[in-house]
């Protein structure tokens, strides 16, 4: 059974990345450009791992956060935050957001997997 | 008088028994009347029942008397009717409670009885019978009709015996007898549903022979000789007794228990709210005293203060070196100190009252007295300048204030002054003005030579002026060049870092071969691409950082970690690049395990630009990182073998942009802005950074951080 990913990340290039690193890793992956797009789709697919990119055009990453952790979800969902190197404060915010954890970008395609299940792994003790 | 009455009603044990006694007698009172009253309803309603029976009972007389009178009269006409019956029966039908009807013969004997059934009576001579011969003599004698009994009946029962004499041709021939069974006639009246049974009866008729009283009922209600009622009847002397069957319960009882309820009920509350009262009052007694001896306390001891505050103001004023003095609110002087008779020579009484105001100056007395009397007027506060002149004809000048003195009401009650002698001042004064004439006339000298030269001068600070507006001008251009550079590079970095992120990621993810297997060569290549972006990564992430520094932004975040593990991984990370130029990083610690409360990515960014450097600059040799503790101060040196720092080097070191051999020989890479960046990351988190070195024998970067 694979596990669904749903990514929402705004970059059309890093969207493709990250999808197609994740696909190759044999995961389902569902794709959202907006933070509208994004929540409608998890309560639709109710996906196991939620990316979130924390600069958003349309909508802060943060409150993206907020909104999943705390609407109905399932409480199994992972919610990891993409944070951007050198905005300090961001990690903190994140978790306080209600993230389960955050990745950073630029992402590094050898360890990227590996970092994200040990955050699924950390949740699920 | 009022005080006792009024005293022994405030005793509750008084208070509570005439309560009793005023209720207890008026509530039996009360009680007493009801009881009368209603004895008198029973009384009526026995004398009602008395003269219903009387009058049934003269009925029944006149009946009888009718019925033998008129069988007296057949016998009289006719003589012993044959058909003695049919008239009996004739005769019975007239009273219900006629029983028998008789004739009786001239010698007593009974001829004729109607019925005959239980009455075997014939031949019986009454005149022998005790009970029945004297009613019947006296009829004979009174030659009248006559009732006899209560007489014994042959047949049973007491009953009442009506005899008509009858005379033939007026000669005694003996009775006609109608026999009346009393029982019958009283049962009858029981019957009566108008009675409701509601009361026994008795009968009784007083022998006239024997004086004694007769009954004519079988029951004990003789015995009542309460209720026994003379009646008015011929032929003797009756009495009726009417006896209520129950004798009725008299309802004023319960009132007169009610009452002594009452009376004891009111009189405990009475007893219990005086007492309470009286307790309250006692409360509030004692509550008093205590006040008044604790204000007594508090009055003495404030007395206390003001005899010292009195006696204090008194040597006060009477040993200053002022005049002091007191005045009542209208002006008028009541107390003057010690000083203020050895100024005037004046005594306390000629000071008193407006008599101060002689100890002015005649040229000064006028101008005072009109602005003491405006300040007293306005209710206002006083202050003037004046002198006095003292019998002694001495002058003195005087600087005096007065100010209102004012009650709890806020109300003025009158003024306390001092008044200080200014005569040397004013003697000073005077020298001073003096001198400042004589000065002024040199200064209009020397004014008029400088007015020459000022105007030279003028010419050259209007040439100075405009220099340093331009300088200004420059001055605001550059500092917002800079600012504005700040902001450029922090967005441009940013912007750049978006592509970066691509190229790097899509290197790898290329180099792990997802798409197909790589040849050699092609990952060669694209190693070198992923090389070069996270290099240019690096400097850009340096020039954000600095411009963040500069535009003052760079926050640092703290938290505990593991510091010792953040080296050690920093030291794998750069063991690689290390090896590779032949070199060696070793550690040396001198703890096991040191927590360090900052923010670690600035930290590790800290260290890893140190060793980076260290590792650059050296081509042989050791690299020591080592870490101190010292007094909760945390030492880090990274120390190598390098081409080391001349020390004129050594103070451009942590400035931005500057790289040590710039524009000659660019044999190290490098923006230029990893030391700048250390420092202010050092300084930001507390901590100092400072180098050590000696031109081709290596350098020392040392840093703190607080623990």
């Amino acid at each position: 059974m694979k596990s669904t990913v749903l990514i929402i990340e705004d970059n059309e290039q890093n969207m493709y990345m990250l999808s197609y690193l994740l696909q190759k890793n044999n995961y389902n992956v569902i794709e959202a450009f907006n933070g509208k797009d994004g929540l409608d789709l998890a309560h639709k697919h109710h996906p196991e791992i939620i990316l979130i990119d924390i600069q958003l055009p349309d909508m802060d990453g943060y409150e993206i956060c907020n909104k999943l952790s705390h609407n109905g979800l399932p409480k199994s969902t992972v919610i990891i935050a993409v944070t951007s190197y050198a905005m300090g404060g961001d990690k903190e915010k994140a978790i306080e957001s209600g993230a389960d954890g955050y990745l950073e970008k630029p992402i590094n395609p050898d360890t990227f997997v590996n970092q994200m299940r040990s955050i699924i792994n950390e949740k699920g003790k | 008088m009022k005080r006792t009455f009024n005293s022994t009603f405030k005793n509750p044990i008084v208070g509570g028994l005439a309560t009793f006694a005023i209720l207890l007698f008026s509530t039996q009172y009360i009680a007493f009347q009801k009881y009368l009253i209603n004895e008198n309803e029973q009384k009526k309603e026995i004398n009602i029942q008395v003269s219903i029976i009387k009058e049934k009972l003269q009925s029944l007389v006149k009946f009888s008397y009718s019925a033998t009178k008129s069988l007296a009269y057949i016998v009289e006409r006719n003589g012993i009717p044959s058909d003695f019956d049919d008239i009996a029966i004739e005769l019975l039908d007239r009273s219900k409670y006629f029983d028998v009807v008789e004739l009786v013969d001239a010698n007593g004997f009974i001829t004729h009885v109607y019925p005959l059934k239980d009455n075997e009576v014939i031949g019986f001579n009454i005149l022998n019978s005790i009970e029945a011969s004297s009613g019947a003599l006296a009829t004979i004698k009174k030659k009248d009709f006559f009732i006899a009994g209560p007489v014994n009946l042959k047949q049973g029962g007491i009953g009442m015996i009506s005899r008509q004499p009858i005379f033939i041709d007026g000669k005694f021939a003996g009775f006609s007898a109608v026999v009346t069974k009393m029982s019958t006639f009283f049962n009858d009246l029981n019957i009566d549903p108008s009675n409701d049974n509601r009361f026994n009866y008795q009968l009784s008729r007083v022998n006239l022979e024997t004086g004694k009283e007769e009954f004519f009922l079988k029951n004990n209600m003789a015995s009542l000789k309460e209720y026994a009622v003379p009646i008015e009847m011929d032929y003797g002397e009756w009495k009726l007794y009417v006896v209520p069957r129950e004798i009725p319960f008299n309802t004023a009882i319960w009132f007169s228990v009610f009452g002594v309820v009452i009376s004891i009920l009111a009189s405990w509350i009475v007893w219990y709210f005086i007492g309470q009262s009286e307790r309250l009052n006692e409360l509030i007694n004692s509550k008093l005293i205590e006040q008044e001896s604790q204000l007594k306390l508090i009055h003495e001891s404030s007395k206390e203060k003001i005899r010292k505050s009195e006696m204090l103001y008194r040597s006060l004023t009477s040993n200053a070196p002022v005049l002091i003095f007191n005045t009542n609110e209208a002006g008028e002087c009541t107390y003057v100190n010690v000083e203020w008779f050895n100024y005037t020579g004046m005594s306390f009484e000629e000071a008193m009252g407006y008599g101060w105001h002689n100890a002015l100056h005649p040229q000064d007395k006028e101008r005072v007295l009109h602005e003491w009397q405006t300040a007293v007027l306005t209710k206002a506060d006083f202050k003037s300048e004046f002198r006095f002149k003292g019998k002694n004809e001495k002058v003195t000048y005087l600087s005096a204030k007065a100010i209102r003195l004012v009650d709890v009401d806020k109300s003025i009650y009158g003024y306390i002054g001092i008044a200080s002698d200014i005569t040397d001042r004013v003697n000073q004064e005077k020298e001073l003005l003096i001198y400042k004439n004589n000065l002024e006339k040199l200064v209009d000298l020397r004014t008029e030579e400088l007015n020459e030269s000022k105007e030279a001068l003028l010419n050259l600070l209007e040439d100075l002026n405009t220099q340093s507006i331009k300088l200004e001008k420059e001055t605001i251009k550059a500092q917002s060049a800079d600012l504005m550079k700040s902001a450029f590079l922090a967005t441009m970095s940013h912007e750049l870092r978006t592509p970066m992120n691509s190229i790097i990621g899509f290197t790898g993810i290329l180099l792990k071969e997802f798409a197909g297997p790589l040849n050699d060569e092609q990952k060669k290549q694209l190693l070198m691409v992923k090389n070069s972006g996270q290099h240019l990564l690096g400097l850009i992430n340096d020039i954000l950082d600095i411009s963040k520094i500069e535009a003052g932004k760079l926050n640092v975040s703290k938290a505990p970690f593991n510091y010792l593990s953040t080296l050690e991984n920093t030291i794998e990370f750069l063991s690689p690049q290390a090896n590779k130029k032949g070199l060696q990083i070793i550690a040396e610690f001198s703890e096991t395990k040191i927590t360090l409360n900052s923010d670690e990515r600035r930290v590790e960014q800290v260290v890893l630009n140190l060793i980076s450097n260290a590792i650059k600059f050296s081509n042989q040799g050791k690299i020591i990182v080592k870490v101190d503790v010292n007094k909760n101060v945390l030492t880090t040196q990274i120390i190598d073998n390098g081409i080391g720092i001349s020390k004129e080097d050594q103070n451009k070191l942590f400035m931005p942009f500057i790289q040590l051999e710039s524009g000659l020989k660019r044999s190290h890479e490098g923006t230029g802005l990893g030391l700048a960046i250390c420092k202010s990351l050092v300084e930001k988190l507390g901590g100092k950074i400072q180098v050590t070195s000696e031109i081709g024998k290596g350098s020392n970067f040392a840093f703190t951080l607080p623990l």
